[in-house]
């Protein structure tokens, strides 16, 4: 083999290389891609169900309405979830709020909207914090 | 070779790449069809008698709202969700959903399911298995579809969520 052949299959060598790396790279970066969607799903759900407990013990008069800031005002959990093997952060966060959700300039106790966030964070998979928000009204006086 | 090996490898990579994105979607379309079963659980009913059958596969409730016509009606329904007995090679285990014993006309099935079980929960929170006790219920579905060509490698999706029935908390506070 002349020399100007081994720099040619020594070329060949490093080009097929570097497909198969950029290949590879594609696949992992479409195979995170699914993991956080699915993730995605997840997180939202537990969102949800967090707001939905709120729901139920505030129709149950287990939660207070006007307690709900006091009661939720930085509240951090991890919860294992066994099914999925993994665990999430959630965090809430309850605000006396206008009727749009906006915070207050001053916190006022006797506000008739509460607006209460969750935040789901956890396995690195999840690229992306997910939040969901809900606001509540006082309708009884 | 290289080209043929990485074509293949391609093919079979966005196949299953498809897949899993309908599965995540039906992920999500059949927790919302769940989630909405439980949220109109009780309607009109007392909170001890809206779930009568508590299974680990099979769960019971009575409500008053017609499902099928997504009307209130003047006499209660029973519905069930439970996990079909028969697997069809290609579309998996079925959620069966009933009213009254007849098949829902729209949410009757949820495909693709390879595992179903329910933990339910009273109104403090504790794992129950009475049913005039519960309160909530967690759903834990797994989904499971055969990939496009390598058929011993299927595509697997977990999901847990927990459901509320929300018209026995608002029974629970007009009690108190």
């Amino acid at each position: 083999m002349s020399m100007w052949e081994m720099v040619l299959a020594l070329f060949a060598v490093v080009l097929f290389t570097s497909i198969s790396l950029s290949y590879n790279q594609a696949l992992w970066t479409q195979t995170d891609y699914l993991n956080n969607a699915t993730l995605v799903v997840q997180a939202n759900h537990i969102c949800h169900s967090v707001l939905d407990e709120i729901d139920a013990k505030l129709f149950s008069k287990s939660y207070s309405f006007l307690n709900i800031v006091s009661m939720f005002r930085d509240s951090t959990n991890v919860v294992y979830y066994p099914h999925l093997k993994q665990s999430f952060n959630i965090k809430i966060t309850a605000i006396d709020s206008d009727s749009l959700g906006f915070s207050l300039p001053s916190p006022n106790p006797n506000s008739l909207f509460k607006t209460v966030t969750v935040t789901v964070s956890g396995p690195s998979a999840l690229r992306h914090n997910i939040s969901l928000k809900r606001l509540y009204t006082k309708t009884n006086m | 070779m290289m080209l043929f090996t990485f074509t293949a490898q391609l093919q079979e990579t966005s196949q299953r790449s498809l897949y899993t994105a309908t599965m995540v979607d039906h992920m999500d379309q059949a927790a919302i069809k769940i989630n909405n079963l439980f949220s109109l659980a009780g309607i009109g009913l007392s909170a001890d008698s809206t779930c009568i059958v508590a299974d680990s596969n099979k769960v019971t409730f009575r409500t008053y709202w017609d499902y099928n016509n997504n009307v209130l009606t003047d006499s209660p329904h029973s519905i069930q969700l439970k996990l079909d007995t028969v697997t069809h090679p290609i579309l998996g285990t079925a959620i069966i959903i009933t009213q009254d014993g007849t098949q829902l006309t729209d949410l009757g099935y949820i495909l693709y399911i390879e595992y179903l079980k329910f933990i339910y929960y009273n109104k403090w929170g504790q794992v129950t298995t009475n049913p005039s006790a519960v309160r909530s219920v967690d759903v834990l579905l797994t989904f499971r579809r055969d990939a496009p060509s390598l058929v011993n490698r299927p595509l697997r999706t977990n999901i847990q969520l927990r459901c509320f029935f929300m018209n026995s908390y608002l029974r629970m506070g007009h009690s108190v």
